[in-house]
């Protein structure tokens, strides 16, 4: 196996650090275009919606402010979207209500390209597991209206939602209800269990009847996969 | 699955037209495609399903973004492990990615940015080279970037990547859109930098469109067609340095896959006159 025999040299590691610099600067202007044009494409096709409300001359700040200040880890393109939230988040560039649409849209995208397999509707098995490729989130807008003009502004209170991607790729937007919300916790932290488990559990909240409702609901839109193992499918 | 070989023609597979890939077995006119890897790892749902079905109709030739063999921080070794499982999770035997940089120490900046082309900086070079082909077991081919910059003192590009091709064994792709761009931008002589590559290390070659802007700069946007000029060079390569695998990227303004492979027709046939003359010579 091969190790580096030393650090690079003295000078290439100055003016790449200068030049890089210059580029994120904008002082090196066609390289200051081409990163900026890079960062912008990707929120573009990433994030529509937040790109839509937040506005042309805010967006260039936004990206402007994260080429020459954010410490990007992760290194490939379709992680731009990632470094962008996270940039977002730690800089309270946002208002709370841009920074949810943000989150949310990123959520759309991860649930999206999870790499986690989502078993097909009527797979055998006894144990009810959460979709693995499920986040559950509180929206302070209704998703359904997410792409009309003023979201970012409206009031209104949080709300939960699942957003996952079924076994046919689609990715689904579920309101969750209080009885919804309990039976996905208990089902989430304990990675899969079986329906009799899951009623003993919830049998001081939740009546047999509500909770066969919630369960029923979520294995047919595909929030609940089951499974033959009592600690969930390999992905 | 079938080899690639010189000669073969391939397109970079771009979302615009899996679907239409993914129609028939297999496209006339396409022996191979071309991924980034980052675009693909770590990735599952609608794309990995395409990925996995694309996998098993074409050969696949890897090409990176975001190694950044260039750079002056330490090699993110942890990513080009993830690059391996990817290469052998799809039996795939070429990889490129760029004699670039793409990260200071700040962190990424998602663009190839060009690296000073001193001798004192190619042992260091090699060095990363040889880690990163230890790590996934395989060549690593290294593409002539379009450039916009230059350092003071730098050796001819050509002599450059030969030294570095002969340091640590890695291979060429050779771009000739990006030759012929860094030519007229910088003023220098095209055939003087095809004739400091050593034959032997040429694993491929790409061929793209470039803009030219108002001013005569051109920039390498692989959103047009393949200029004339970069198609008569490419009839030169090929009879320079023989055939290779070819690709054709289009990265922006993506026409239909038969406008594209149309596009790819017109530059294969301008290289059977350079392979004639290559035979003869």
């Amino acid at each position: 196996m091969s190790t580096p025999d030393a650090g690079p040299p003295p000078l290439m590691a100055e003016e790449l650090a200068a030049f890089c610099q210059d580029a994120r600067r904008g002082r090196v202007r066609l390289y200051g275009q081409l990163l900026r044009e890079n960062i912008a494409e990707a929120l573009r096709s990433s994030f529509p919606l937040f790109v839509q409300r937040f506005g042309s001359v805010a967006l260039e700040d936004a990206i402007d402010a994260f080429i020459t200040l954010h410490p990007a880890l992760r290194p490939q393109f379709h992680h731009i979207a990632t470094e962008f939230v996270v940039f977002a988040q730690r800089g309270r560039l946002l208002s709370p209500r841009l920074t949810a649409l943000l989150e949310y849209e990123w959520a759309l995208l991860a649930a999206e390209i999870d790499p986690a397999r989502v078993s097909p509707e009527g797979a055998a098995g006894a144990y009810i597991r959460l979709n693995p490729t499920a986040r559950l989130v509180l929206l302070p807008f209704d998703p359904s209206a997410a792409a009309e003009p003023g979201v970012e502004g409206a009031g209104g209170d949080e709300r939960p939602y699942a957003l996952f991607r079924t076994a046919d790729h689609r990715v689904l937007i579920q309101p969750l209800t209080f009885q919804d919300c309990l039976v996905v916790e208990q089902i989430r932290d304990a990675g899969a269990m079986l329906p009799e488990t899951l009623t003993d559990l919830l049998v001081a909240d939740l009546s047999p009847p509500d909770l066969q409702t919630s369960l029923a609901h979520g294995l047919a839109c595909g929030l609940f996969c089951v499974t033959p193992e009592p600690i969930g499918e390999p992905s | 699955m079938r080899p690639i070989t010189p000669g073969h023609r391939g397109l970079g597979l771009r979302p615009e037209f899996v679907d239409t890939l993914l129609e028939t077995p297999a496209v006339d006119g396409v022996d191979f495609l071309e991924i980034a890897p980052e675009n693909w790892m770590h990735v599952g749902g609608r794309k990995r399903d395409q990925l996995d079905r694309i996998a098993g109709r074409y050969p696949l030739v890897a090409h990176g973004l975001s190694l950044s063999i260039g750079d002056t921080q330490p090699l993110n070794t942890p990513f080009v492990r993830e690059v391996r499982r990817f290469l052998d999770d799809y039996h795939i035997d070429i990889y490129s990615d760029h004699l670039s940089a793409s990260r200071d120490g700040t962190g990424y900046l998602y663009d190839l940015l060009p690296i000073p082309r001193r001798a004192e900086n190619l042992d260091y070079l090699a060095g990363r080279i040889r880690q990163v082909q230890d790590i996934t077991g395989r060549q690593l081919v290294l593409e002539n970037i379009s450039a916009y910059h230059g350092y003071p003192g730098e050796m001819p590009e050509g002599a450059f990547l030969a030294e570095l091709a002969g340091r640590c064994g890695c291979g060429i792709l050779l771009d000739i859109n990006n030759a012929y761009v860094n030519a007229r931008n910088r003023g220098t002589d095209v055939r003087a930098f095809l004739a400091e590559l050593p034959t032997q290390a040429l694993v491929y070659y790409h061929i793209a469109g470039h803009l030219e802007l108002g001013d005569g700069m051109l920039l390498d946007t692989h959103g047009t067609p393949v200029a004339d000029a970069v198609m008569r060079l490419a009839r030169e390569v090929w009879a320079t340095h023989g055939p290779r695998p070819l690709l054709l990227e289009r990265d922006n303004f993506v026409p239909a896959l038969d406008v594209l492979l149309g596009d790819l027709d017109a530059v294969a046939a301008v290289l059977r006159e350079g392979e004639d003359r290559h035979v003869h010579a």
